[in-house]
């Protein structure tokens, strides 16, 4: 093996550089974009790349985009070419064919020049809360093409030579229906590459190009050989676990998902053989985001200090036949498979590897970012709105820790809207509630963190609704003796009514959480359940003061406290 | 043996061309060989390797891609 050629120092140095670039230009993004997705949900990702489309370094946003824009930029640069790039240019592409993540994820890519020469490309992925799709938001839950979920964009320049080109943005601001949220927005991301470029022009001018090229390919081979130490110290062997996503949206219906990992010498090979056929409705992944899903996994169950790069990718190769749940065939709908099938892969290599790794594995996460959507035009102002609210749920605990309580799914490292910023900035509803639910956590020796329960009241004549829901039928699983979190669900209450009642029996959807374009009216009430998450171990044998100071929370109740947990009163 | 081959972009073809081994969506570039007769396209070399290695033995030969 080769030894490092460069100071270890320096390394380091250079890696943490880069990565605070990219943590940086993330902050950009949050305080100078125009929708609370980007300011308080941050659900973006920023990533420097070098001209193999190689990544040098990323900063720790959502951890599903972190894995797809690698495919995003790796597809920009091939189907561009590296000629097409001048100086001043930013592609823009959200293309889930072509490598994004779902149609609202689009990806910003500027080159960086140094003496007329590509060094290094910038870039970012951004989760946009208007795409044009059949309903405002985006992710329609039964969308059954792609065509549904909003404007395909390929790669095109949307700046060339530093000079916007303006028949694109018509394109774009003429298919969103909130244009004025959607042009604030992408110039928040632009300002960020721009300064990521000026970053990375100062550290070329202070140690030269050679020293960065030196050094970024030293950084790559360093976090590969740090992760194949790390699966190396996985016992080698095949392990294999099956779950589900429980119905589409369109045919009441589950799609299986099989894993086999075959772990051999400090290599992965994840094979979805055997998974279902691709679905009807939007929970399909895309190829990208399957794979991310796998390094997303690996990257929870291995040391933390490993540079973040492409080296740490290497040693994985995933197999996804084409025409399945885990890559599904053109024009299939995509947007919930970003959502839903990714953190379900995610968590079936914990599953996979309970036996193998009992240290670090943690039971099933809630496992769905409950994307919750909503749009109409402000009666205040006269200006359409539409919002991508996502929940958190309950994490599966883990080896000597209960579960995180409500905290967004696992793929995404995403915040929850404050309630003061959801009603201010959109007049449609007013919370009424927000809390944890008694018992939702999965009993164990480690119990699942909590889920969580929200209702709140139309305030507007009238408000379009979508949702893209899991984890509504089938409970988030327990590992080595630990119990189930508890399902979620979705309940909707007429103005005047006394009773909750499901939007298939109030609306006739297919699906209770998985559909769009439902109206409601002013003093209507929406309740989301959010699922919790899975227990570690037998719930016996959890601390008896744990116990006890779970009920004093209300985090379980005194009858859980007695029957699952066998405290006596002691 | 294999060769690096091209595929060219076109807007009027909607489905896309996949590794025979992983499924990855190719974009242009991809290693073409042919196996048995049928003409295959891969990611990379590495990934015709474990097509013989892994995928092969596992589940038999694919038809073309």
């Amino acid at each position: 093996m080769k030894a490092p050629t460069i100071d270890p120092v320096a390394l380091t140095v250079v890696d943490n550089y880069l990565t605070s670039c990219c943590r940086d230009m993330g902050v950009t993004m949050m305080t100078t974009a125009y929708s609370p997705i980007f300011n308080e949900s941050l659900d973006f990702s920023c990533v420097i790349f070098d001209p193999a489309g190689n990544m040098l370094a990323q900063a720790e946003f959502c951890p599903s985009q972190i894995g797809t824009i690698k495919f995003t930029v790796e597809w920009t640069i091939e189907e561009l070419g590296l000629d097409a790039f001048e100086e001043g240019d930013v592609v823009l592409h959200n293309d889930p064919y072509r490598g994004s993540g779902h149609v609202p994820e689009h990806m910003l890519l500027k080159p960086v020049f140094w003496e007329g020469e590509i060094v290094a490309f910038v870039a970012n992925v951004a989760h946009m809360s208007e795409v044009g799709a059949k309903t405002p938001g985006g992710l329609s839950g039964d969308a059954t093409e792609i065509y549904q979920e909003g404007l395909l964009l390929p790669p095109v320049k949307i700046k060339r030579r530093a000079e916007d080109v303006d028949d694109v943005w018509k394109i774009i601001l003429s298919n969103h229906r909130t244009p004025r949220v959607t042009l604030g927005d992408f110039r928040a991301m632009m300002g960020s590459l721009d300064l990521a470029e000026r970053r990375i022009h100062t550290l070329l001018a202070d140690y030269g190009l050679d020293f960065f090229l030196e050094t970024s390919a030293e950084l790559m081979a360093i976090a590969e050989r740090r992760m194949r130490a790390e699966l190396e110290a996985i016992p080698d062997g095949t392990y294999t676990f099956s779950d589900a996503i429980e119905d589409d949206g369109i045919t009441d219906r589950a799609y299986p998902i099989e894993l086999t990992l075959t772990i051999a010498g400090g290599d992965v090979i994840a094979d979805f053989t055997g998974s279902a056929p691709q679905a009807v409705g939007p929970v399909n992944a895309i190829y990208a985001v399957t794979a991310s899903a796998i390094y997303n996994a690996f990257l929870h169950l291995t040391d933390p200090t490993i540079p973040r790069n492409e080296g740490c990718y290497r040693p994985f190769t995933i197999i996804a036949p084409p025409g399945t749940i885990v890559n599904c065939a053109f024009p299939a709908p995509v947007a919930g498979g970003n959502t839903e099938t990714s953190p379900r892969i995610t968590d079936m290599v914990f599953g996979a590897l309970q036996d193998a790794i009992p240290e670090r594995i943690a039971a099933s996460c809630g496992g769905t970012s409950s994307p919750f959507l909503f749009g109409g035009t402000d009666p205040r102002t006269g200006e359409p709105y539409a919002h991508f609210h996502f929940e958190g749920v309950g994490w599966g605990g883990r080896r000597g820790l209960d579960g995180n309580n409500m905290v967004v799914t696992i793929n995404g490292n995403c915040r929850n809207t404050p309630v003061e910023v959801f009603e201010t900035r959109y007049p449609a509803f007013r919370i009424e509630s927000y809390r944890l639910v008694t018992d939702s956590g999965g009993p164990g020796e480690f119990r699942g963190g909590l889920g969580g329960e929200r209702v709140f009241t139309v305030t507007v004549p009238e408000v379009t609704v979508s949702a893209l829901l899991n984890r509504m039928k089938t409970e988030p699983w327990g590992v080595l003796g630990g119990g189930v979190g508890a399902v979620g669900g979705l309940w909707v209450r007429r103005a005047g009514k006394e009773d909750w009642t499901t939007f298939v029996e109030e609306f006739g959807t297919i699906s209770p959480s998985k559909f769009s374009g439902v109206t409601l009216r002013v003093g209507d009430q929406v309740k989301i359940l959010m699922p919790g998450g899975g227990g570690y171990g037998p719930p016996l044998e959890r601390d008896r003061g744990r116990v006890r100071r779970d009920v004093e929370e209300g985090f379980i109740s005194e009858e859980a406290a007695r029957t699952t947990y066998g405290l006596d009163g002691g | 043996m294999g060769e690096w081959k091209r595929n060219e972009i076109s807007y009027l073809k909607a489905n896309r061309d996949a590794c025979a081994l992983c499924g990855h969506p190719i974009a242009i570039r991809y290693w073409g060989v042919e196996v048995d007769g049928a003409p295959l396209m891969f990611c990379s070399p590495e990934h015709e390797q474990l097509y013989h290695d892994y995928w092969l033995p596992r589940y038999g030969a694919k038809g073309v891609s």
